[in-house]
């Protein structure tokens, strides 16, 4: 019976993943459309990125928060996103032969 | 969707580790096909075949899959205002396909005033989940030659792509405190809890302080 409860477990993982998209979607259909959720709703792209990107530069020691460093530069001075990119992670693989 | 492309080289990458990850773990080809087609969301795929023990622990795989991918209340709910006025149905539809990189790409996009709105978050979608689902399978089929992403830096494409994109949202003085508070705890909770709790406390502590200390 592996085979069946594989599909189950699989059946499982499909429902919950997306039922966790269409519930933060529906949730906020119901928040007011302006106002202080509205403000809300606009800060939390930014929030995420950063809580994705802070201990992922930290646990990547001095190459990480140096490569971190290097694609903000590069971004900010050239506001082109595959050179900073390509920069970041030239250095990562860089720093990483060196350090 | 042309915007999606600096990513695909790393989301293939991880989708043939999966692949060759789920084969070792007798995951039948239909299996892993099935996985990656009918979840699309790479952390919790492998965070599942990390479980995968026989006999299947169902709770636990289906638990830690809810838990890893919590995040996408936020990330879903922050897409609301690219399907104002939208029908439900495809705008239902359309959350299937929202992933981080094509989620990130978009809403980068919009912060620096440029016209990408759901047909740009979708049709990014749509390649990422091509090239994951075609890229697991392919993982299956190439067995045991096992790329280590890192070697080539590829681990670190996503946090390139990430704070290049910040780099972009970046409105000044106002945004240090925010990003500073979701930075502190974002770190803080990597480290004192399990799994990836700091995305979620983090991105609320960032984002109900942007709400309190900025003006727009």
């Amino acid at each position: 019976m592996q085979i069946d409860d594989a599909a189950l477990v699989i059946a499982g993982m499909a429902f919950a993943t997306y039922g966790v998209r269409a519930s933060g979607f529906m949730l906020a259909g119901r928040l007011p459309q302006s106002g202080i959720a509205a403000r809300w709703l606009k800060q939390i792209p930014a929030a995420i990125l950063v809580s994705i990107v802070a201990p992922a530069a930290v646990a990547g020691g001095a190459a990480g928060l140096i490569a971190a460093a290097v694609t903000v530069l590069t971004a900010a001075l050239s506001r082109n996103l595959l050179l900073a990119m390509s920069a970041g992670v030239g250095s990562v693989w860089l720093l990483r032969q060196v350090l | 969707m042309r915007d999606i492309l600096p990513v695909v080289p790393s989301v293939a990458a991880y989708a043939l580790v999966f692949g060759m990850l789920a084969r070792q773990k007798q995951l039948s080809l239909t299996e892993i096909s099935a996985m990656s087609g009918l979840v699309f969301a790479g952390s919790s795929q492998f965070i599942a075949l990390g479980l995968w023990t026989t006999p299947l622990p169902l709770g636990a795989i289906v638990g830690a899959v809810l838990i890893i991918n919590l995040r996408y209340v936020f990330i879903c709910a922050s897409c609301r205002p690219l399907f104002a006025g939208a029908n439900r149905l495809p705008a239902f539809a359309a959350m299937f396909f929202v992933a981080d990189e094509n989620w990130a790409m978009t809403m980068g996009r919009r912060a620096q005033g440029a016209e990408a709105g759901a047909m740009h978050l979708v049709g990014g979608g749509v390649l990422l989940y091509l090239v994951w689902v075609l890229s697991s399978i392919m993982g299956d089929a190439a067995g045991t030659l096992m790329p280590d992403p890192a070697r080539w830096g590829l681990d670190f494409t996503f946090a390139a792509a990430f704070l290049a994109l910040l780099t972009g949202m970046w409105r000044g003085r106002s945004d240090l405190f925010p990003w500073g508070i979701a930075a502190v705890c974002a770190i803080a909770a990597s480290r004192l809890l399990p799994g990836n709790w700091y995305i979620i406390l983090g991105g609320l502590a960032g984002s109900i302080s942007g709400v309190l200390l900025r003006a727009d």
